[in-house]
């Protein structure tokens, strides 16, 4: 892109990530979705107060919101692909021929098994094309860290797959789709408790 | 050329919350009312055009842009993001490969002429949302 054009695009407010411009590779444009959806959640935690009444799909509106004010990602409610997604990402300025999708499924948190049924609908709504999708689980508890911890051992446990990452609401999973394909779910959880 | 269909701002404002539907609808308006007239694709370069079709339609180019980014995600068949080279005589898109040595080598080699190579490709490439392309 010429300097004019990006000059151009910054004088509007349109900051796209020039690393990722020409040809981004799924890994790089997975990287770059991850930490935005990271940093979401992040402005979303500070927030918290604000969002004591919203329910699921309130939530996961107000994320997409902010991650289509991006410019590079394109956050979809309710999209189709075997079912309803909660969040279909894309990234069409990236992505070369939008081989880039992302899937991600959503649930308030209230039990391992009920936040498990979650991944496994999100199983059900990737193919064998879709390498990476995310499940996002929003703790309305005061409790978070250790029930996501006992949450990602328990999927672990009961659906198989391998722990590539572990860290404080966040989780990298590996599994073996049904289509046999090597898929990888990224598992973020936001805390937003109820005020007591 | 066919039209882009029109999309219900409900729907929108549901689907893809954060993006202004009324700018949307205006768009695919103003896209289909040109769009009808021809039958070669339509260019939209970020510089210049986005800012003459925000001023036509009298919205803001960044808006026109965030519109255009979710049509090339929703109907990928008829929008579409391009890198093109634009130079000497030639207007070529950009395929695979040659992102891929733009990204990883900031050079492209002459598509006419695999001889001729540029240098600091990035300065020389444009990014342009195409319309009614098949391919």
């Amino acid at each position: 892109m010429k300097p004019s054009d990006l000059v151009y695009l910054k004088s509007l407010g349109i900051d796209l990530d020039t690393t990722l411009l020409y040809g981004a590779t799924p890994a790089q444009i997975i990287a770059y979705t991850r930490q935005k959806i990271l940093s979401v959640i992040n402005d979303v935690e500070k927030s918290a107060k604000e969002y004591k009444d919203l329910g699921e799909d309130a939530i996961s509106s107000i994320i997409a919101t902010a991650l289509n004010q991006t410019m590079g990602l394109v956050a979809q409610r309710e999209a189709n692909s075997r079912g309803h997604v909660d969040l279909t990402i894309t990234a069409p300025t990236y992505a070369p021929e939008h081989t880039f999708q992302y899937l991600g499924e959503a649930k308030v948190w209230s039990t391992k098994q009920y936040c498990i049924d979650g991944f496994e609908q999100l199983m059900g709504y990737i193919t064998g094309r879709h390498k990476n999708a995310f499940t996002i689980i929003y703790f309305r508890t005061q409790e978070c860290d250790n029930q996501f911890k006992g949450y990602v051992e328990e999927l672990l446990q009961k659906k198989g797959g391998s722990k590539i990452s572990l860290q404080t609401r966040y989780a990298l999973t590996g599994h073996t789709h049904s289509s046999t394909a090597q898929v990888e779910i990224d598992h973020f959880a936001t805390h937003l408790p109820k005020p007591v | 050329m066919t039209k882009i269909p029109l999309l219900n701002k409900e729907d929108i404002v549901k689907r893809v919350p954060g993006i202004n539907p009324d700018d949307v609808v205006s768009l695919i308006s103003h896209l289909n009312s040109i769009i009808e007239r021809r039958s070669v694709p339509l260019y939209i370069f970020f510089n210049p055009d986005l800012e003459s079709h925000a001023k036509n339609m009298g919205v803001e180019p960044k808006s026109i842009f965030q519109s255009l980014n979710f049509l090339s995600s929703y109907f990928s068949d008829q929008v579409k993001h391009k890198v093109i080279f634009d130079q000497d005589g030639i207007f070529y898109h950009l395929q695979e490969e040659d992102l891929k040595e733009l990204n990883e080598h900031n050079r492209l080699h002459n598509p006419d002429d695999p001889r001729i190579i540029y240098e600091r490709a990035k300065d020389l490439v444009r990014h342009a949302f195409v319309i009614g392309l098949d391919r």
